[in-house]
């Protein structure tokens, strides 16, 4: 049982939920950048919530079933064909022997997720298969898939259809998960050029002037092309500081938008570094990091301060 | 001593605490005694502690569990910077016990910036190797890659800050220094820091246990090898 890629596209790559406690040995959590498409993938294929998936970036991917399987495409970021006939993204699919799935150019959106019926037979690095090349973790020999990899699956509970919708009892479990599918299926992002994302004040908030906190929130940024799983670059203004004190290097995590040395800010994606020593202006919360993870390159980003309810400094 | 203390979060999962002290032994070891406290289980919630310098970081698995352990954590800290104990508590109290020795090559083609340095440092590539060989060192923190360890405090005389541009590819096991601080890197990566040697030790390797070899209050020394020693370690 298994599925060969013949072209991976650009850095596709296996991911789970990510690697969590590691951070203190300098390991980012790295996982799916877009955690809810990646749950979403899982739970339409029966499988564990955060079991590997394939995470593709726009297109360009083309992989070949080896055997029939049920499979399904969540997210966005590309059309999705099987023999060159379109599907449907977030629905359960069957391939035969020798089916082509291929990944190709659209408007919108920035990452797609396949998972297979029964799961990917990856080995955990500590206790993760997401990918993270700098130390070559996860996925395959640690590395994004190349042209010729074989990715092997799992037999069990292949072709057992939505076995995690058919074995809730549970009200409140059928509801998160409608809520999972339901959210990332209605990612802004995957239908729009301009979104608005929520954020907090970081820690190093007052070390920039009035105009820098006016044009972080009045001004459209553009999402780089150089972004990618580790840091999206934002291209706009450049925003000062007041003073020209250096912070001493400090934990830092996915969310947390640091201001470089030029004045650009760069939001941290999943295999954000875990120390970093640039002034933190602000951070995008857990809720809104899949919002992110599916605009592409040139989309444009408002940001809108939400104040925390919780009073942290008393 | 009274260090001021900081808490906030950084993201919705993850709380920092800072003190208001610079780098050095004296804000680590009131970095360890926290980390300490809290690894007696504030909450079954926390998922990561991460020290750093003068800080520390604490990474929760839920919103609720952040905002529920956020006054008891804020309370230990404040009870250890303020304590007046904490500035006489003895290394033994912080430290991990563990030292490491560490085998480095500080000859060339290895020592990839010893003579650019020479100059600027006045000094032999001899006395670099001594300078640098003769202390032990305090790990104060992971990051930047896997298993790179921040350790300090280096000979003031060997002192220089980092460079201009970075090295687009440090060769895995490069030993270096900058500013305070010497480090190795684990992997093949971009980096700033001069280059001194080479160690043949695996800094980071996912199947070892623990995986990173240098934990945050370990003690280390270097002690120079041979090259024909690097290249037939075993």
């Amino acid at each position: 049982m298994s599925l060969k890629i013949h072209k991976p596209g650009i850095q596709a790559s296996l991911q789970d939920a990510g690697r969590l406690g590691y951070q203190h040995w300098g390991v980012p959590i790295g996982g799916a950048m877009d955690i809810l498409s990646m749950q979403a993938a899982n739970l339409i294929c029966g499988n564990d919530l955060s079991a590997a998936v394939i995470e593709c970036t726009l297109h360009g991917t083309l992989l070949e079933f080896q055997e029939p399987h049920q499979f399904t495409v969540t997210g966005g970021g590309a059309i999705a064909t099987l023999n060159n006939r379109p599907i449907s993204f977030n629905e359960l699919i069957n391939a035969t022997k020798g089916d082509l799935f291929q990944l190709h150019p659209s408007p919108n959106g920035c990452r797609s997720y396949i998972a297979v019926c029964g799961g990917f037979a990856i080995e955990p690095d500590l206790n993760s298969c997401s990918t993270y090349p700098p130390a070559k973790l996860g996925g395959i020999n640690g590395d994004y898939l190349k042209a010729g990899d074989t990715l092997a699956i799992c037999t069990r509970k292949n072709g057992v259809r939505h076995q995690a919708l058919a074995d809730t009892n549970n009200s409140s479990d059928e509801e998160s998960i409608q809520s999972i599918l339901k959210k990332a299926k209605n990612n802004v992002a995957l239908t729009q050029k301009e979104v608005t994302l929520y954020i907090h004040r970081g820690p190093e908030w007052d070390w920039f002037d009035l105009l820098a906190k006016e044009n972080l929130l009045k001004k459209q940024w553009v999402v780089g092309n150089s972004s990618t799983r580790m840091a999206y670059l934002l291209n706009g203004p450049a925003l000062q500081k007041i003073d020209t004190q250096e912070l001493i290097s400090t934990p830092v995590t996915r969310g947390i938008i640091q201001v470089t040395t030029s004045g650009q800010p760069i939001i941290l994606m999943a295999d954000a570094q875990t120390i970093g020593g640039y002034p933190r202006i602000a951070w995008v919360g857990s809720n809104d990091l899949p919002i992110l993870a599916q605009c592409r390159p040139g989309v444009q980003l408002n940001f809108q301060l939400q104040e925390l309810v919780d009073a942290i400094d008393n | 001593m009274a260090a001021g203390v900081s808490i906030y979060s950084i993201h919705d999962l993850a709380l920092t605490i800072s003190f208001d002290l610079g780098i050095g032994e004296e804000a680590h070891r009131i970095v360890m005694l926290l980390k300490k406290e809290l690894e007696k289980g504030v909450t079954k919630e926390i998922v990561d502690i991460v020290p750093a310098y003068n800080s520390l970081s604490v990474y929760f698995s839920s919103k609720t569990a952040l905002m529920l352990a956020m006054a008891g954590i804020k309370k230990i800290a404040t009870e250890i910077a303020t304590s007046p104990t904490t500035s006489t508590a003895t290394s033994v109290e912080t430290k991990t016990n563990t030292l490491v020795e560490i085998p480095v090559c500080y000859e060339l083609p290895f020592a990839i910036d010893t003579p650019a340095i020479l100059a600027r440092l006045g000094m032999s590539q001899e006395e670099i190797i001594q300078r640098h060989s003769q202390k032990k060192y305090t790990v104060y923190m992971n990051g930047f890659i896997p298993g790179f360890s921040y350790m300090g405090t280096l000979d003031s005389r060997l002192e220089l800050p980092r460079k201009k541009v970075p090295t687009g590819s440090v060769p895995a096991g490069s030993v270096a220094i900058a500013a305070q601080q010497t480090g190795i890197y684990p992997f093949e990566s971009p980096g700033g820091w001069h280059i001194i040697g080479r160690t043949p030790i695996k800094m980071f390797e996912k199947n070892r246990s623990p995986a990173c070899l240098l934990q945050p209050g370990d003690t280390v020394l270097f002690y120079p090898i041979t090259v024909s020693e690097l290249e037939n370690w075993l």
